[in-house]
This record gives structure tokens, sequence and C-alpha cells, in this order.
């Protein structure tokens, strides 16, 4: 490993996803070790060398090298190719997992993504599949990436056997454009995706039903649409799961899921994603708790001007997100209270400088 | 104003200039010290010659998993059975704004 002088250095499993990220779109080479040394199985998860592999499609000229006992790893990132893509999610994490990995650099390929992702599409780890398809997409439009820029929900697979199927298609750009996205507005509407596959589809209806019971008081601009997916389509295991994103009148989503669990009715499925929904409105700010570290990574990226957004609290991903960033980048944020007046509420103004990313990998057309 | 500043966080400083843990921090109020924290105190109690270091890995195990999604705390999700709480929530949708409730009834 004569290049393990050279490349940033990380320990332990914990946000490998974010660091791999890092890693490729700033080209530094990242040393990841003591990858769960002391657990009974030691080193990387399935799911993590899987990850690792994808990454290994979607670019070129990429070396990864996986320790012999698999608690260390090494990745010397190439450039970002893009393209047709098809790649087996295993079992133990969802599409999400690896889908929004994968989002963070889409927009900076050589040639348009296509990636086809099969697997589970909802889970209660990662963002289902109709969140990154409502929200995360809407969040990355933001930045200038939007033609063309879709994602096809062609089966569904819940845990554990999964069986589900997506496209995902993304536009290169040349460069994101600065954020400036300090005014949260008023939630003006509230949308929602119930869907069940493999049991009644009466249970969709079931968690429409006790959503609303809740969300009706609010406004009236409420729909909640029960997706069905039958026979082949609706993969190998029974599951259902609520989707809820509330829009404001500036644009700003706010999000919330929850997922089928054994011995739980539909009713309170319902009800845990609609009050998550309102706990995340309750926080605040331009962007949903879930999607910071794409939205901060985005302007981190933006061309050299100033950015600035406003969010509520960091959560603790996001936090270690931002000083992995500083690391990569050496990009830092000004955070101060948006409201000085009242410092302990009304979120946080995020502010940086854009390094001014090009994208270098994009065929000239 | 000085002592309004005090209960806000300085967050760019606990971020970049401080090696604690992100769970630290949004746990703490940067002006407590980290031995009024109850949990440290209960594991001081224990700790003697050994450290019980399944423990910790255990926790980790659970926790750790790279998630978006955090997890969902449906003791915490209760406090959305108040009334109060609710409509206090109405100052974020387009019905309640600020300049009159005409719409809120």
């Amino acid at each position: 490993m004569a290049l393990s002088g050279t490349a940033l250095h990380f320990s332990t499993h914990q946000y490998l996803r974010h660091r791999l990220v890092l890693s490729v779109l700033s080209g530094k080479p990242v040393k990841i070790d003591k990858i769960r040394p002391e657990d009974k199985n030691p080193g990387l998860r399935d799911y993590e060398v899987s990850l690792l592999r994808l990454l290994e499609k979607v670019t070129n000229g990429t070396v990864i090298e996986i320790s012999y006992t698999g608690t260390a790893v090494l990745l010397k990132p190439g450039v970002i190719s893009g393209g047709s893509v098809i790649h087996e999610c295993p079992p133990s994490r969802s599409i999400g997992y690896f889908l929004e990995a994968v989002i963070m650099l889409a927009p900076f390929a050589k040639s348009p993504f296509q990636l086809t992702l099969r697997g589970i599409t909802t889970d209660d780890r990662d963002l289902s599949v109709d969140l990154i398809r409502t929200v995360t997409l809407p969040h990355l439009q933001l930045f200038g990436v939007s033609d063309g820029l879709e994602l096809r929900i062609k089966k569904r697979g819940s845990p554990p056997g999964g069986g589900g199927e997506i496209q995902f298609l993304c536009p290169i750009v040349k460069q994101v454009k600065t954020l400036n996205f300090v005014d949260q507005g008023k939630i003006k509407r509230i949308r929602g995706i119930a869907h069940a596959v493999r049991v009644s589809p009466q249970f969709s209806n079931r968690m429409i039903e006790a959503s609303r019971s809740v969300l009706n008081r609010y406004i009236p601009d409420i729909y909640l649409y029960s997706d069905v997916y039958k026979g082949q389509e609706s993969g190998k295991s029974p599951g259902y799961a609520l989707s809820l994103l509330a829009e404001s009148t500036t644009g700003a989503l706010h999000c919330s899921e929850a997922v089928s669990q054994p011995g739980v009715a539909p009713e309170d499925i319902a009800l845990i994603a609609t009050r998550s929904l309102l706990s995340e409105i309750q926080k605040g700010g331009c962007v949903d708790g879930k999607h910071q570290s794409l939205v901060l990574l985005m302007m981190v990226l933006g061309s050299e001007d100033v950015g600035r957004c406003r969010m509520g609290e960091p959560t603790p991903r996001t936090i270690q997100f931002l000083r992995d960033v500083k690391e990569f980048f050496g990009t830092s944020f000004k955070i101060v209270p948006a409201n000085p007046s009242e410092p302990t509420s009304g979120g946080l103004l995020f502010s940086c400088y854009g390094t001014g990313y090009m994208n270098i990998n994009r065929s000239i057309a | 104003f000085s002592s309004r500043r005090k209960q806000s966080k300085d967050w760019m400083k606990l971020i970049y200039a401080t090696s604690l843990s992100s769970e630290a921090i949004l746990r703490d109020e940067p002006s407590q010290s980290p031995s009024d924290n109850g949990q440290d105190e209960e594991r001081g109690d224990d700790e003697e010659l050994f450290t019980i270091k399944t423990k910790s890995a255990l926790v980790g195990d659970v926790e750790d998993m790279d998630m978006t999604k955090e997890r969902v705390n449906e003791e915490e999700l209760k406090r959305w059975e108040d009334e109060e709480l609710l409509e206090n929530l109405r100052r974020c949708f387009i019905t309640g704004g600020a300049q009159g409730d005409e719409d809120a009834g």
C-alpha cells in the first residue's frame, strides 16, 4: 500500500458511506481502518462491500484494496463514469443506502446515469425510494440538476425478501448553482404515498384515514395517494408503509416515513409517520433533517460564491459530515442563529464559500 | 445580551474546534461541564479495575448502522397527543398566519 502515505485516514465503520463519496468527489484517496475490529464478526459487512463494488462500477480507474481481515480498506478514486449500470443490492440494506451515495456523485459523471438497482425498496433505516423520488430529487433541483432527473419505481420489494427494482436517471452538470435559501415560508400542502404489497390493499386506506385524522386540522390541501402494486411488481415479502411530505410556500420540503412492523396496526404506523412529520415541521428550516448532508455537500461544490441556507439543528450525522467535508475540501461553514434576537429558536443559518467544483469528467458535447 | 448569547450554542466552535462526538454536542449545553452529566457518573461508580467493554460494543452495534433515517422515538412522539402543542404548530401553516387567524376559525 504505497499510496497510504498520501491518503486521508479515518477509523471505524461509522460514516463509511459519506467518506467514500467525499473521496470519489474530491479525488483524494482514503484509508479507513479499525472497521469493527472487536466485533464477533469483524470487518466490512456485505452491504459495505456491495457499496464498494457499486462505486467501482460507476467509476473508471478506481482501485479498492480490502485487507485480509476486512477491517481496513483503501480507496483510490478514479473518474465518475456513470452511464448504464445494473446493481443487485444485498437484502441486508435497502436500495436507499446505495442510491443516496450515488445521488451525491451522479451530477458530476462523465455521462448521464441510468442506474438500475434491485433489492428492498422501503425499510426503516434509509430513505425509501418514495422519499428519494418526492423529496431528495427536488433538493437536487435546487442546485440546477433538473432536466431528465427521474426515479422510476418498477417493482416494490419489502424486507426481508426484497425483489424490488428501480431505475434512476440523472443528468450531468458542468457546475452546481449557488444556493440561497433562507425563507422557509409556511406549509401550504401535504402529500403522501401509502403503499401495501402482499397484504390487504385496505391497509393503505386505513393508514391514510388515520393520518388524515391528525393532519386535516391544519390545511385542506392534503392528498394522500394509495399506491398499488400487484403480482410480480409487489416483490417477495409482505409489507406496507406511509411516506409523508409537507411543502412550504417557498418550496421547502419536510418529510417523514414509517414502515410496517409485526404486530402493529396500520393506524399506529400512520400515526408514527404523521407525528414524525409534525416534529420535522417543528424543527423548521428550509431543508429536511435527513437531507442536510446532501444540501451542504452541494453548497460546498457550488460556484465560487457565498451560498446560504437556513436549517434546523444539525443531526449527529450532519455534524460529522461537516467535519469530514472540511478534511476533504478544506471548506468550513459559518453557522449562526438565523434569528439573532432569538438564538435558541428560529433555526440556524449555514453559509459557505463554494469551492467552484467543476465536472471535469464530463465529456464535451 | 451576553446572557442570552450563552443559551445558544456556538456551533462553529463545537463542530470545528472540539473533538466532541456529535451526540455529545447535541446533548450538552456548552456551559455544562461534562461531569454534570448523569450518565458519566453512573458509569464512573462501576469502574474499578476492569471496565466492561461488551456494553459499549453492543451499543455501537445497535446504533451505528450508518442510517439516514433516525430511529423513531415513540415515547417522544407521544407529546403530539397534546392539544395545545398541536394548535401551536398551526403557525407553521399558511392557515395559521401571524397576521391573523381568519382561516383558522
